[in-house]
């Protein structure tokens, strides 16, 4: 029953934000358009690369596409259906936090899908059109499941910096600078990272779990490998929704240091 | 006796601040020895309202008014003290009592900019849950009571700043609820939008019983629709009560405003004194404890040609004013 | 001319108070670093030399460029915001241009953000893979370069902020551009590792010279493209700054008949 309110009310939201970018339709076709063309330049700009440089360790050119495949439509994906994603450390500190608790849904999740990022879905359709080139049919199924999951580390890791606003004043820049951090070093080819660095992007800063690791278990599949992920996933999520519903108490208390009475 | 659907005891709320000095060493100093100060913001506090009630709640910026509907509204806790609020308390039930309430921030606006105002209307039928079929029904109708069949497909952006208000109003009242926290409703339309938006809420009170706490720095808003005030100052109440039983208890006058056709020469009674005069027209105060009006009209009557003449009370805002200066 | 002057002076101090802010960017960068000596370590796999760089050149380069482009002030969504929002009409009585208040801003603003990722930068570089042969002589010439650089970029980031008049959200332009002076203007890689076709034209359009052209002389001064690098730094920013005073013009005008 809950679950089902809550798909729903997501269903709602999305409706609503796609009218609103129809009506607003310009602003949807450039800010799409626009992400769609940064996509394919940069894309073009690691085929040349690796072209004079085939050195991605054990990747392979097609590798790399699938790669792509899978952080755009990740990355696509979240902006897509939850456009707030990078949003919340601001509207933390602004007190727009006080609308979306005086209504009787939860907040956080509201917060999230009340916008759907234009941009993203430029980056959304990049993912399906390179998937259209570059994805063999059976490997479908795999690549969404595996696109599902990175778009939830995605969110949860941006939900972890974002209400870190609720713990130290003006951390809005870091919030957005983590979050894309993340993103650009997703965008790298994961294969050349060994020793430290690999283990660092399959901590701290996941972006190994949210590019690499997927197209790893696309060439070859390892339920180690799957299942890590799947934990990892958990364990984020966990990390989260604490951080974000502790952050909600002492707002409600009325001490942040930049809460405006 | 009524039960009150709102009871507010004793409710106080401190905030901690950081006191920051300015420059470089003031963020060191911060870091190594915070300043913290203490504010109170909402100094024990309580009252009680019953259903059905239209309330105003007023007091200069900063005297604790946001705070205290924030508590209300569960969106903050208190320091300490209690609040039931349509049986529930506020902070803990946020979620429940969400269902049951409505607001509107004047200067917030809830409703999507760039769709008309029936998308959002569907979109708050879905946040708050609302059967489909009940929610069609109380659209329709209120939609007609405040007359919005023409304009609730037109995008918002593309209304006026009335109809936008009605439309807001609405928004607010789709999930009936039992209590509407109204902050400056009627901030920024004109007269006649200002006069219609009253007439609404006064309906809808007496209609359904929607008990309302009303917000504004609009005189005319609180004279118009209530019954009741209460004033808040430095976080302390300083008056709860009848708005009549203000003007008549905080100062007795009234104010003649009166046109002539030859110049005034002045007017000399006890009781009586000229705020402001020209050649041929003068503002007069007159103290009706001290002499009644009809012998001050009266008296001017025989002694000049009149023109035109108005009688009125005291604005509330001075009533309120020597509130605040004598708190 | 003094009045900028004194604008660009207040930020600066102001901006020293935004320490902080520098130094995440600057994090940022450390992390860019960290993950090209992987990428570059896995390229020369035992060769010394590429297209005339060594490795530590090679990251050399890559830290000077991150540094001149990344240092990027928040002129555009400033300029956004005060367009959107109709504070421009403020801007519009002060008696200064609008768009060289912008730039005496963005100028100093953008000269600590180098200092300040160039040195956290250099630290960890040198760690990674050590010195390459510095001209000292050339430090007078690197900073007139450097200069010219980042006016260039002003003025064709200013340019495309200043659509703002026309669309809503300018940011997307933006990213276009980001990604072109990242990849044809040689901020992650030098042009020499281009096929030729790609360098040569690359070479001669405006990008290069806010990252390519700086970075180059800096890891390989050569006083004989001197003149040639700075004369063509010259006229691209005159060419933008007349786009960019044009679009303004163009876009201050609507502003007035449309009553914002």
């Amino acid at each position: 029953m809950e679950a089902k309110k809550i798909i729903r009310f997501i269903w709602e939201y999305f409706k609503i934000n796609l009218q609103s970018a129809m009506d607003y339709r310009t602003n949807f076709i450039t800010q799409s358009s626009f992400m769609f063309i940064n996509d394919i330049v940069w894309v073009i700009f690691w085929v040349i690369f690796f072209n004079k440089f085939p050195i991605v360790n054990t990747w392979e050119f097609k590798d790399l596409m699938i790669m792509y495949v899978i952080i755009d439509s990740s990355w696509g994906l979240t902006g897509v259906l939850f456009g707030n994603f990078m949003n919340i450390a601001e509207t933390v500190r602004d007190g727009q936090l006080d609308f979306y608790l005086s209504l009787p849904k939860e907040e956080l999740s509201h917060l999230l899908v009340s916008r759907s990022r234009y941009d993203a879905w430029g980056d959304l359709l990049f993912g399906i059109v390179l998937a259209i080139i570059f994805l063999p049919l059976h490997l479908y199924l795999l690549a969404i499941l595996l696109v599902i999951i990175s778009t939830l580390i995605v969110l949860a890791f941006a939900i972890i910096l974002g209400s870190l606003s609720f713990y130290i004043g003006s951390s809005v820049e870091i919030a957005k600078q983590g979050i894309m951090g993340v993103l650009s070093i997703a965008s790298y080819p994961f294969s050349v990272f060994k020793g430290y660095a690999k283990f660092i992007l399959l901590t701290l800063i996941p972006a190994g779990f949210i590019s690499g690791i997927p197209v790893n278990l696309i060439k070859k599949f390892s339920w180690n490998w799957f299942l890590l992920m799947i934990l990892f996933t958990i364990i984020l999520w966990v990390v989260a929704l604490v951080l974000f519903k502790k952050g909600v108490k002492r707002y409600e208390s009325g001490n942040l240091i930049n809460i405006r009475v | 006796m009524e039960e009150s659907i709102i009871e507010v005891k004793n409710l106080r709320k401190i905030f901690k601040t950081k006191h920051k000095e300015a420059g470089f060493l003031g963020s060191i100093k911060s870091i190594i020895r915070p300043d913290i100060r203490e504010v109170i913001a909402v100094d024990d506090i309580s009252f009680k309202i019953k259903k059905g009630e239209i309330v105003a709640f007023i007091g200069p910026n900063g005297a604790g008014k946001s705070t205290t509907i924030k508590m209300l509204t569960g969106i903050l806790y208190p320091t300490s003290g209690n609040a039931v609020v349509s049986g529930l308390i506020p902070w803990n039930k946020r979620k429940k009592l969400a269902y049951n309430i409505g607001s509107i921030f004047g200067q917030k606006p809830q409703l999507w900019y760039h769709l008309p105002a029936i998308d959002t209307f569907n979109l708050f039928s879905h946040i708050y849950d609302l059967d489909q079929k009940e929610y069609k029904e109380r659209l329709n109708y209120l939609v007609g009571l405040f007359e919005l069949k023409e304009i609730i497909n037109t995008p918002v952006r593309k209304l006026s700043l009335g109809q936008r208000m009605k439309c807001e109003i609405v928004a607010s009242l789709l999930n009936k609820p039992k209590i509407l926290f109204l902050d400056e409703p009627t901030i920024g339309l004109d007269i006649i939008a200002k006069q219609k938006i009253r007439e609404l809420i006064k309906e809808l009170n007496q209609k359904e019983k929607v008990t309302i706490l009303l917000t504004s720095h609009d005189t005319q808003d609180i004279e118009r629709l209530c019954k009741r005030i209460i004033i808040i100052n430095h976080g302390k109440i300083v008056y709860d009560g009848d708005i009549d039983r203000l003007n008549k208890k905080y100062l007795k006058n009234k104010i003649i405003s009166i046109k002539f056709e030859d110049p005034f020469k002045g007017i000399d009674l006890n009781g009586v004194k000229i705020i402001s005069s020209e050649k041929y027209s003068a503002d007069i105060e007159v103290n009706t404890e001290k002499i009644p009006i009809k012998k001050v009209i009266d008296s001017l009557i025989k002694k000049y040609n009149v023109l035109d003449i108005t009688i009125s009370n005291t604005p509330i805002e001075e009533v309120i004013a020597n509130i605040y200066k004598q708190k | 001319m003094r009045k900028y002057f004194e604008i660009g002076k207040i930020n600066f101090l102001n901006y020293i108070n935004y320490f902080g802010e520098f130094f995440f960017k600057a994090l940022f960068i450390l992390l860019i670093l960290f993950i090209f000596v992987n990428i570059w370590k896995a390229a020369y796999a035992g060769k010394a030399v590429i297209e005339g760089f060594t490795i530590a050149m090679m990251m050399w380069y890559l830290l000077f460029t991150e540094s001149i482009v990344t240092s990027t002030s928040s002129v555009i969504k400033e300029v956004n915001k005060e367009i959107q929002g109709g504070d421009i009409v403020y801007q519009l009585n002060k008696p200064y241009h609008y768009i060289l208040y912008h730039l005496s801003r963005a100028l100093s603003y953008r000269a600590i953000g180098f200092v300040v990722t160039f040195s956290m930068g250099a630290i960890l570089v040198w760690i990674m893979v050590g010195g390459f042969n510095f001209n000292l002589l050339s430090i007078p010439a690197i900073i007139i370069i450097i200069a010219l650089a980042l006016i260039l970029d002003f003025f064709m980031i200013m340019s495309i902020a200043l659509l703002a008049f026309w669309f809503e959200d300018t940011n997307s332009f933006r990213w276009v551009y980001d990604k072109f002076l990242f990849t044809i203007g040689g901020m992650l890689i030098p042009l020499e590792i281009f096929p030729k076709w790609l360098s040569n034209i690359s070479g001669v359009l405006p990008f290069s010279f806010v990252a390519y052209y700086p970075a180059k002389m800096f890891v390989n001064f050569n006083v004989n493209e001197l003149l040639r690098v700075i004369i063509y730094q010259i006229g691209y920013i005159f060419i933008f700054a007349v786009l960019a005073f044009t679009i303004y013009h163009f876009g201050s005008r609507r502003l007035n008949i449309n009553g914002g």
